[in-house]
């Protein structure tokens, strides 16, 4: 499904990312691994066409997803669930409008919206704080939230860029139990996280990264620098 | 349908929820057009000022000394010929005298400083037209009536110095309006370009989160560009009925009419209500113009993800 074909992305004289080559098959878990700088993050924004590769190519169902219209990206953008460390979420939104949101954008009409948002709101254990605002709602129920706003378009493909960062471990394992249970249901998921308890528990392919380079990708691996 | 719903509704919101910079934006937007709005409205006083003077005086031409008698009757029955004359009523020197002194009761130096003599009164002849826009076309036909050149001077070329005076301040308020109507669009897009741009920066995390989630750009532009047409129209709207209300001031402080929801309608009438309408038309043109541009100008660089 997913295809990266000795992408390379420089920063100024930085090299983010360094001809990288992998693919992911469609319902594949990929755990994306490495420190702080590896790259998880560049490989994530020019999946989202937020940074745009120096060389190489990066190829969706063999389409290059950055030769797409500028017009066009939004709508690419709804077959991809992003969830961020940070949860981003509305703040002077409820639970309810924060998932409803991603739906409004798309022009689906207000029952749509209703069932849909409460379908996800469910999945994500999250039914009873639906009239809550971001700001009353511990780490890992704003985490669960941000999930059910990536999942509510039904994309594809969900990506997490350390969505355990900001969790305690016992949160953390939560939303990792949550993931695979998403990709159980279908869903391919890349997960980018320097958590190793987390990685080595869902037992998943294991792509480790440093300084740019992809330096193991192993099949049921364990998170390992060396 | 739904979109457009939503868009008005998000846009609505946008303005109560960022109130005090929607108040803000309103205001400048207020001051700039109603600045525009008192040089267009004086441009109009001018020209009220113009009519005025033609109109009210009626024409009085003047007769050398010593012209015949016979000679005036004869040309005053010429000028009663003339299209558009009204009536015209000859004024004999001692009429005019007995009018000097009736009007001079209060100072008896000035109408002992005459000592009752006649000549110093040229004798005249009071023409009324009948529609006051055909006075200068009447005054060119009289003066082509005077075959034996008896005329000496008309009113009309008296107040014509104060009319070419008030048509070149008129002129120059013209030109001054454009000018200054420019500077001012230019400094009113920079400034209200801010303000939104202010107001836009506090939802910068909104916008970015929307273009994440996959919200096409117009449906995340459209809110701001209408809260700046919105922006645009109130102040349009106040700019408008502060003009109106500031020359109906100017008015009452000159004395010529006192405060009442009649004299605003008046006021109206003066303007004519065709500039009324125009003058409200181009504020709320122009605010419309300014405010949706400004927004939009201002959304672009958050919308670069």
């Amino acid at each position: 499904m997913i295809q990266f074909n000795r992408v390379t992305k420089h920063y100024g004289t930085v090299r983010a990312l360094d001809g990288a080559v992998f693919s992911i098959l469609p319902r594949e878990f990929v755990s994306l691994v490495g420190p702080s700088g590896a790259g998880k993050s560049t490989i994530i924004k020019l999946l989202t066409c937020e940074e745009y590769p120096t060389f190489g190519q990066v190829t969706i169902d063999g389409k290059d997803v950055h030769l797409l219209k500028k017009a066009y990206i939004p709508y690419y953008r709804r077959q991809i669930g992003v969830v961020y460390q940070d949860f981003k979420l509305l703040q002077n939104k409820t639970v309810f409008e924060n998932v409803a949101f991603a739906l409004e954008v798309t022009g689906a009409s207000d029952e749509v919206i209703k069932t849909e948002t409460t379908k996800m709101l469910d999945l994500v254990g999250l039914k009873s704080k639906a009239k809550s605002f971001p700001h009353e709602l511990s780490g890992g129920e704003a985490q669960r939230v941000a999930i059910a706003r990536a999942l509510v378009l039904h994309p594809r493909l969900l990506i997490a860029d350390e969505p355990t960062g900001n969790l305690d471990p016992q949160n953390a394992w939560d939303i990792a139990q949550l993931l695979v249970k998403i990709n159980r249901m279908g869903t391919t998921v890349i997960l980018a996280t320097h958590n190793r308890e987390i990685v080595d528990s869902i037992g998943k392919r294991v792509i480790s990264m440093k300084n740019g380079k992809i330096i193991s990708d192993r099949r049921h691996g364990k998170y390992r620098l060396n | 349908m739904q979109l457009f719903l939503r868009i008005i509704k998000t846009s609505w919101q946008g303005f109560w929820r960022n109130g005090w910079l929607s108040l803000v934006a309103i205001f400048i937007m207020v001051q700039v057009l109603l600045l525009v709005g008192i040089f267009l409205s004086l441009n109009v006083g001018v020209g009220q000022a113009i009519r005025a003077i033609n109109n009210q005086i009626d024409l009085a031409v003047f007769f050398k000394e010593y012209v015949p008698a016979a000679d005036i009757t004869n040309f005053q029955a010429r000028i009663e010929n003339i299209e558009n004359v009204k009536s015209v009523e000859f004024i004999s020197q001692e009429q005019a005298l007995a009018r000097y002194i009736a009007n001079s009761q209060h100072n008896r130096d000035l109408i002992e400083a005459i000592d009752s003599d006649a000549s110093f009164f040229p004798a005249s002849l009071e023409v009324k037209v009948t529609h006051p826009d055909s006075l200068e076309q009447v005054i060119q036909q009289i003066k082509s009536q005077d075959t034996n050149n008896i005329v000496a001077t008309t009113s009309w070329e008296k107040n014509q110095a104060v009319v070419d005076k008030l048509r070149k301040i008129n002129k120059l308020l013209a030109l001054g309006n454009v000018v200054i109507s420019l500077i001012l669009l230019i400094v009113a897009l920079l400034i209200i370009f801010n303000t939104i741009r202010i107001t836009i920066f506090t939802r910068k995390e909104e916008i970015e989160i929307m273009k994440l989630v996959g919200a096409t750009d117009w449906y995340i532009r459209w809110p701001f560009v209408l809260e700046g047409v919105l922006y645009g129209f109130l102040g349009a709207l106040l700019a408008f009925g502060l003009t109106i209300l500031m020359y109906q001031g100017v008015v009452w402080f000159l004395g010529s009419s006192y405060w009442s929801w009649q004299s605003v309608s008046k006021t109206i009438g003066d303007f004519g209500l065709m500039f009324a309408l125009r003058l409200l038309g181009f504020q709320i043109f122009f605010g419309i113009l300014v405010g949706s541009l400004s927004s939009y100008l201002a959304t672009r660089r958050y919308l670069r993800i």
